[in-house]
């Protein structure tokens, strides 16, 4: 039975505010995780450790931290994929920490819900009354499926470099989750939300640093869906 | 640091980079080339005499080994900058990466293209060949 | 609607750049030997040369309005990732500016004063 390293970034606004990295000794087993890691010390080694956590199987999103370095969900990461003798854990990068490894998801939630993430139609009639559906083939599901995929975990907001600096910049989830809506065919709100991203920051600094694309862990894809969202704005708006 | 984020990562940081590096030389320049004509106090034309004087000086002080590296690495830069410009422009508009499909693990983003990665090794080859020919005319490396 | 259009033109003046600075890395480094390029004098081979044909020179001015605009509001960009700010935006946009306004008259005149004194 071996044993692993876990450093992790331990923060308490309620008790002293310093900021600083416990070590903890946890025995190894195969084909553990970081979530498995972090949670052996929360019940045995120490109590107080703060995170979230929910599904462990990669579909809530719900545990995005930083792992050595890089965003990754805690229970999608096998330690032995790290090969290394140390798990540094951090919280998210990009958002402020409420306390430990928690990290505060209101302004990422605020420019999610900025983008109008809802079918907007025309008629509001059928929306809500109808009992029809809208009928969609299968090319114009291919159209946008991809980016439906996304869990709203976050981490391509950590690994984006312009959220790092720009406040208003909108961030890949929110802009991937813009296009998802304007190349679905069932919305008609296409004028609006085009119009909504054409000036200012909020689309047009992103620079194609895929970042996003390269940490998502549902294969989503949120730099391409920007590329594409890019092309419309530039060539319609 | 931002080291393990892939390749267009680091695309966008050298793009950067040269583009600051590219416009402070841009500056230098168009002052260093004003002085082909006498420098800013000429505003109509001035004595031939008095031009050439300036531009030998400006000469004999650009003919530092210093700057002639610096040019070279300007050249590196330069060609980056726009040949990576290039395939930005053609990423931008979605024009060299696939098209949206269902991801299907592991997953191989349509943003990461072949299309893409390999304009930008070609760009890499271009700089590099821009550099090796600037450092020949300066330094007379390869004389080819 | 604004953004679009200078981000429009960033990538324009970009692909042109590539035109017009190929046509002056030709003048400079392939016509003649570098040294030869170099030389104040008017001989047909010297970079003053450059300066007596109008197109060249056309082409001279043209890649100095594209290259200043084009760096510029890349330094712009930059700058106004930074850090955001009603009062910051509109201070960087007009320092840029005015910069960028700047050297391209100071590179006019070198190019006019210059198309004269080499067909003298």
């Amino acid at each position: 039975m071996s044993e692993i390293t876990f450093k992790v970034f331990r923060y308490d606004p309620a008790k002293d505010g310093g900021k600083h990295y416990q070590t903890y000794k946890v025995p190894l087993r195969r084909g553990m995780t970081v979530l498995q890691g972090l949670l052996y010390i929360k019940e045995r080694l120490d109590p107080t450790l703060a995170i979230r956590f929910s599904c462990r199987m990669a579909t809530c999103g719900s545990c995005g931290m930083m792992v050595n370095g890089l965003p990754r969900l805690a229970c999608y990461t096998l330690i032995e994929d790290l090969k290394k003798q140390t798990v540094v854990v951090e919280p998210l990068r990009n958002y402020p920490v409420i306390r430990d490894l928690v990290a505060d998801f209101s302004e990422f939630f605020e420019k999610h819900r900025w983008v109008k993430p809802y079918l907007i139609r025309i008629d509001t009639y059928t929306q809500e009354k109808s009992n029809t559906s809208y009928l969609q083939s299968d090319e114009e599901l291919e159209r946008y499926i991809q980016f439906a995929y996304c869990i709203k975990c976050g981490l391509c907001y950590a690994a984006c470099p312009v959220v790092a600096s720009d406040k208003e910049f909108l961030g890949p989830q929110a802009l991937a989750q813009l296009y998802r809506y304007l190349a679905d065919s069932r919305d008609e709100g296409t004028a609006e939300r085009l119009k909504s991203v054409a000036d200012g920051h909020k689309l047009l600094r992103c620079h194609f640093a895929g970042s996003c694309s390269k940490v998502c862990p549902k294969g989503v894809d949120p730099a391409l869906a920007i590329q594409l969202l890019r092309r419309e704005v530039l060539l319609r708006a | 640091m931002p080291f393990r984020y892939g390749l267009e990562r680091w695309s966008y940081t050298l793009q950067r980079v040269s583009g600051v590096a590219i416009t402070l030389f841009f500056v230098a320049h168009i002052v260093q080339t004003g002085n082909v004509v006498g420098g800013a106090s000429v505003w109509s034309i001035p004595p031939y005499e008095f031009a050439k004087k300036v531009w030998t000086e400006t000469e004999a002080f650009l003919a530092n080994p210093l700057f002639d590296l610096g040019l070279s690495v300007l050249g590196f830069l330069i060609f980056f900058h726009a040949f990576n410009g290039v395939r930005l422009v053609l990423a931008h508009f979605g024009i060299i990466l696939k098209k949206p499909s269902r991801p299907e693990y592991p997953y191989r983003p349509g943003s990461m293209s072949q299309a893409q990665r390999a304009l930008f090794w070609v760009t890499i080859v271009l700089a590099v060949a821009a550099l090796v020919y600037a450092l020949d005319v300066f330094f007379e490396v390869l004389r080819l | 609607m604004r953004e679009k259009n200078i981000m429009l033109l960033h990538y324009i003046t970009g692909i042109l750049i590539l035109v017009a600075g190929g046509i002056h890395l030709s003048t400079v480094f392939l016509l003649s030997p570098y040294e030869e390029s170099m030389k104040f004098d008017s001989s047909p081979l010297a970079v003053m040369s450059v300066y007596r044909n109008v197109l060249l020179a056309g082409s001279l001015e043209a890649l100095l309005i594209l290259v200043a605009f084009h760096g510029f509001n890349g330094l712009r960009v930059i700058l106004q990732e930074l850090h955001q700010g009603k009062t910051y935006k509109k201070a960087v946009s007009l320092a840029v500016t005015i910069v960028a306004l700047a050297l391209v008259v100071y590179g006019t005149r070198t190019i006019l004063i210059a198309h004269q004194l080499a067909n003298l």
